[in-house]
């Protein structure tokens, strides 16, 4: 009991720290690029500034609707499976790695349907085109997972991190690991993380009050990241396996920052897409036949090798 | 002797032009034309109604004339007499006319005036489409409230209301409602002195507010026969060069802020910014400079500011370079710019475009070199154009001046001689007829073109013709069939100015 007490402890200790970091490097780093200074109240370049952020908005308004309660829930719940390391998972499935997808999907769709809510009720032509678009980049996702499924024949996170003690995934699934961080920038391109993107504005954002409402909504959009992130590694860069002497759990979380902040400087370097058309067309011109092509590759090279002996 | 000669002691052969037109327009419109005026390098032609059509058939279809462009059409009220304006040009003949139409009915039976103004338009409008659009349109509410969009945030876009008709995302038909933010310029400007009107007159355009200065001083300068020396002259163009940088720079910015470019946009405003301190520097205002003066201009520069000017032209041409390449080597940006918002050559003619969105559509057309301007005859510098006339020709235009403004400025500092830069007599000892005088200046928009009566000093009637008002009908034609998407971008891409927007358009 107290062994799950503590990590769920650790788990919110990791989540919380690094949405606090996150945040911060987030405004810092938008600042810096628009020739502003960011954050600067109190000392130490405003480092406090996130508390007093969330504090600001806890005191506006502490109200919540339905979907801002569930994702709350779900963006906490999430990491419940996910694993940091061997030892800190809360929940063992032996198909952890569904069960996770499952629950990204329902954080994107709940985060989808508050994005289409306005005073006078759902506007379910903008979110069924909202679920429409964002769903249809998950297919190339799912593809380039089903062939890492393929060459680990695994469901389980921690047996695909196993996998890679001798060579990381991505140098078997280059292409795929390439939609999958094109993804991860097109979601923080399509959710805006630094600022509103118009495609998912919320009708209600700017009302008068909209206080812990929008706390939850940015805590959302930075786990929804996050997520990605952490199983981008998991999948293809070998988690929490050792690399000669370095520590396996510092490699971690030093893979999460680069990646985060490589994914934050391509979003600030390259401009704000607010034509749906032009997202969708990154999706059928560029992922879903790259990862189509891994796919084909993949099944190939396992057709060949496991069937017929050939490799 | 030669200087003399150099200075314009003699006819430039730009004047000689006008004259020949003003010969021909004798010749050919002898019986209709009650009265011919040349004003600097302008026309002013009186008419009757009657003759109206038959005149401007004329106008339109004699290859002498060749006519092409309405500008704008205003209403007057010189004394107790009603006149429309219109304000026409031809730019295969290189020439600009102002065409004054008397009309019977006057303010005092409004539903007559109306009636008649209408008639008119009718008229008008069988030669030159553009006139449509000056009617008034009530019932568009009615049919145009598919989507209604509010002025908006950028500068330039909150100075008036669209009405849409949409289907799929794209836009069907339009209409903008430029009236909301009209300004009523007559009961400003009427009935005070030149030199209050000096000062106030830079609020017509508040990104470029020489230009209408220049333009006054001309006009004025035409009535008095007043020759201004050289050196003022080339402030005159140091400045309104340092404004056309800070406007295109402004443009820019705007585009880059809807384009999405927080990047470029913040960089666009540093570098205005420092094309705004250097205009501080001279005319001791960024916004509204009131530096022109009839003959002359307001403050004399010293070597001190020349070194800066000059100092700082090599960096804001490195920096703009800089930002060029930031700002358009970027796909995301040139995607969205490119094949939007496509301006044809014959649309840009049939609305009276001018300036640099009528240069991205192949037009080669600049006051500044097409007419005796200042002294730009002196200057060596190019005459960008285009040939697409989407949003991203009409950006790299823009470009393209800022390099070629900052090319004329460098030659300017370089040699600035040593003359007076002001007239000695005071305006109050000349005695001034009633008049009327028109005068043209290439404004970053487009032509200005200012319209003064003048009595005692005094001003009777001030019509600007800007081009705002003939960009807004322009996106009326070329926004249907593009995304709504698109909508703040195609319009940010035409440079609209709300102070250009006038009530006398509207009766």
């Amino acid at each position: 009991m107290i062994t799950i007490f503590l990590k769920v402890i650790y788990i919110f200790l990791i989540v919380g720290i690094n949405l606090f970091i996150g945040s911060y490097v987030v405004n810092k780093l938008a600042a810096r690029s628009e020739h502003r200074r960011g954050f600067t109240a109190g000392r130490a370049g405003g480092f406090g500034y996130p508390v007093l952020k969330m504090f600001k908005y806890l005191e506006k308004d502490t109200k919540l609707t339905i979907w801002e309660f569930l994702l709350l829930f779900f963006s906490f719940f999430i990491w419940a499976i996910i694993p940091f390391s061997p030892w800190l998972v809360l929940i063992r499935f032996d198909a952890d790695l569904v069960i996770a997808l499952l629950f990204y999907i329902i954080l994107l769709f709940l985060f989808l349907v508050n994005s289409s809510r306005s005073s006078y009720g759902m506007i379910f032509q903008n979110a069924s085109k909202k679920i429409l678009m964002t769903f249809t980049f998950l297919i190339p996702v799912f593809l380039s997972m089903a062939s890492l499924i393929l060459i680990n024949r695994t469901l389980t996170l921690k047996e695909i991190v196993g996998f890679q003690y001798q060579y990381w995934n991505i140098i078997y699934q280059p292409l795929g690991f390439i939609v999958f961080f094109t993804y991860a920038v097109v979601q923080v391109k399509m959710f805006g993380l630094s600022k509103t993107n118009i495609i998912f504005y919320n009708e209600n954002i700017e009302k008068e009050g909209s206080g812990f409402g929008w706390l939850t909504l940015r805590v959302a959009n930075y786990i929804m990241l996050f997520f990605i992130i952490v199983l981008m590694i998991i999948l293809y860069l070998a988690g929490w396996q050792n690399l000669y002497f370095i520590d396996g759990n510092i490699l971690f979380g030093l893979k999460f920052y680069i990646i985060f902040f490589i994914i934050l400087l391509l979003d600030r370097a390259t401009p704000a897409i607010s034509d749906y058309r032009y997202l969708v067309s990154i999706n059928w011109k560029f992922m879903i036949p790259l990862s189509a092509a891994n796919f084909l590759i993949t099944i190939l090279f396992f057709i060949l090798r496991n069937i017929y002996n050939l490799i | 002797m030669a200087k003399e000669l150099f200075d314009g002691i003699y006819s430039s052969h730009k004047v000689v032009f006008i004259e020949r037109i003003e010969k021909n327009l004798q010749f050919y419109l002898r019986e209709k034309i009650k009265k011919i005026k040349k004003s600097g390098q302008e026309i002013i032609v009186d008419i009757e109604k009657d003759d109206l059509d038959s005149t401007i058939s004329e106008l339109k279809n004699n290859p002498e004339f060749g006519v092409e462009i309405l500008g704008s059409i205003n209403y007057i009220l010189s004394g107790r007499q009603s006149y429309l304006l219109l304000s026409m040009s031809s730019i295969s003949n290189n020439f600009s006319m102002v065409l004054k139409v008397k009309i019977e009915s006057g303010p005092e039976n409004m539903d007559n005036l109306k009636k008649e103004f209408h008639g008119i338009l009718e008229i008008i409008g069988e030669h030159y489409p553009i006139a449509g659009f000056f009617k008034e349109e009530r019932s568009f509410r009615q049919y145009f409230n598919d989507v209604i969009i509010k002025g908006q945030v950028p500068d330039g876009l909150d100075c008036f209301d669209s009405y849409i008709v949409s289907g799929y995302g794209e836009i069907e038909k339009i209409f903008i409602d430029g009236r909301i933010s009209a300004i009523p310029a007559e009961d400003i400007f009427c009935n005070i002195e030149f030199e209050r009107l000096l000062t106030i007159v830079s609020r017509l355009d508040f990104s470029a507010g020489i230009f209408p200065e220049i333009g006054l001083c001309l006009a004025l300068e035409e009535i008095l026969q007043l020759k201004v020396s050289k050196r003022a002259q080339l402030i005159r163009m140091l400045v309104c060069e340092l404004f056309r940088i800070t406007n295109h720079l402004y443009f820019i910015s705007k585009i880059a802020k809807i384009a999405g470019s927080e990047f470029s946009f913040n960089r666009a405003l540093i570098e205005r910014d420092r094309a705004m301190r250097l205009t501080e520097l001279i005319t001791g205002a960024r916004i509204h400079p009131n530096f022109s003066r009839i003959g002359g201009v307001r403050q004399n520069i010293n070597e001190e500011k020349i070194l800066n000017i000059k100092k700082n032209m090599k960096i804001l041409l490195h920096k703009v370079d800089n930002l060029e390449t930031i700002f358009l080597d970027n796909t995301l940006i040139t995607a969205k710019l490119k094949n939007s918002g496509i301006i044809r050559k014959e649309t840009a003619l049939k609305f009276g475009l001018s300036g640099p969105n009528l240069r991205s559509c192949g037009v080669r057309y600049d006051l500044r070199k097409n007419r005796n301007l200042l002294l730009y005859k002196d200057i060596s510098f190019l005459v960008p154009f285009g040939k697409f006339g989407d949003c991203l020709e009409r950006l790299q235009i823009r470009f393209n001046e800022i390099y070629q403004s900052i090319k004329i400025i460098q030659q300017i500092t370089d040699s600035l001689p040593d003359e007076t830069i002001r007239k000695l007599d005071s305006i109050e000892n000349f005695e001034i007829d009633r008049t009327e005088a028109v005068s043209s200046i290439e404004c970053p928009h487009g032509v200005y073109k200012l319209f003064i009566e003048i009595e005692n000093n005094k001003i009777l009637n001030l019509v600007p013709v800007a081009p705002s008002l003939n960009n807004l009908f322009c996106a009326r034609e070329i926004l249907a069939g593009n995304n709504i998407e698109d909508f703040n971008l195609i319009l940010a891409s035409l440079d609209i100015s709300s102070g250009e927007m006038l009530q006398g358009h509207y009766l």
